[in-house]
């Protein structure tokens, strides 16, 4: 549409209509009524500066906990058994090699399941050694001596099945060939 | 507005409704333009309660034929000649003229038709030339 004088002179001017000023209560105003009505407004990087703190300090103390824990579950096993330490490397090693083998004839799906539920139950154990008072330590530490034993149980049962199962299969491979 | 208490009023519970809906906005037009069309619906939400009406145009309306030779404009005479239109006339006006409005997004703004639209906004024109005429008459005589 074609512009007339008028029109031209207001595109001209437009600037000069915008000539008043707001009051400043105006945005106190706005700001009151925006405001959550139980309080003070945080800002964004206030609540995350908080929050990273919160972090930090979390992550200290869990290490710290960590750390002071870890000698005190020691010490009390150690104080039970002294060789559990050497006993558990020996069985842990043991359980690898006969998992390796079971995986190795195809049978470890059997046995995963139930040595997952046993680690479970040791999990328990460790727990309740750091939460129980003293005079229970003993049974504890017995109970988790038991269950390497009953790890390796049974991934032996296991295995000599296995190793029975693959015996017949190759000989019944034997016997169905035709000379 | 014509009156700086409605249009503070107005721009009050614009910036109320941007805040409290800034959750709404879809990124359809830049955030100033969002801004800008909740501030004139608020305004307009005012002037509805004061019951202002649109003049409804038809064939029998009378059409002001100005043929006539236009002065030098000044800020003062337009404003002053601005205040002086009915508020339906002046909305249109102002909504075109000055906020850079097209005749459909007025239509959608006021729920009316584009072609109403243009009429409003011809004969607001008409009566604003004819109020600076009246005033440099006035003041020659």
């Amino acid at each position: 549409m074609k512009q007339d004088k008028l029109e031209k002179f207001i595109q001209q001017n437009r600037s000069e209509f915008d000539d008043k000023e707001l009051p400043p209560m105006l945005w106190n105003a706005i700001e009151d009524e925006i405001k959550p009505s139980n309080g003070k407004v945080f800002s964004l990087k206030f609540i995350l500066s908080i929050a990273a703190s919160a972090v930090v300090l979390l992550c200290c103390g869990l290490i710290i906990g960590l750390q002071m824990a870890k000698p005190d579950l020691e010490d009390r096993i150690a104080a039970v058994e002294p060789d559990f330490l050497e006993a558990e490397k020996h069985y842990q090693h043991r359980v690898k090699v006969d998992l390796n083998h079971a995986r190795l004839l195809g049978g470890d799906q059997y046995v995963e399941k139930d040595l997952n539920q046993l680690d479970a139950v040791y999990q328990e154990l460790k727990n309740e050694l750091l939460t129980n008072g003293v005079q229970n330590d003993e049974v504890i530490v017995e109970a988790m001596i038991d269950h390497y034993r009953a790890k390796l149980e049974i991934l032996e049962t296991v295995l000599g099945k296995l190793e029975d199962k693959n015996l017949n299969i190759n000989k019944s491979d034997y016997e169905n060939i035709e000379l | 507005m014509n009156n700086d208490m409605d249009a503070e009023d107005a721009l009050q519970l614009a910036f109320i409704k941007v805040f409290k809906n800034i959750k709404q906005y879809e990124y359809k037009a830049t955030p100033g333009a969002w801004i800008k069309r909740i501030v004139v619906n608020s305004c307009l939400d005012q002037l509805k309660k004061k019951k202002i009406h649109f003049e409804e145009i038809n064939d029998r309306t009378e059409v002001i034929e100005l043929e006539i030779s236009e002065p030098n404009y000044t800020m003062d005479m337009v404003k002053r000649a601005l205040n002086r239109l009915a508020p339906g006339y002046r909305s249109v006006f102002n909504l075109y003229a000055i906020e850079g409005y097209d005749h459909k997004e007025i239509a959608e703004i006021l729920q009316t038709s584009e072609a109403n639209s243009k009429s409003q906004y011809s004969r607001a024109k008409q009566h604003l030339k004819k109020f600076i005429l009246e005033s440099t008459t006035h003041e020659a005589g």
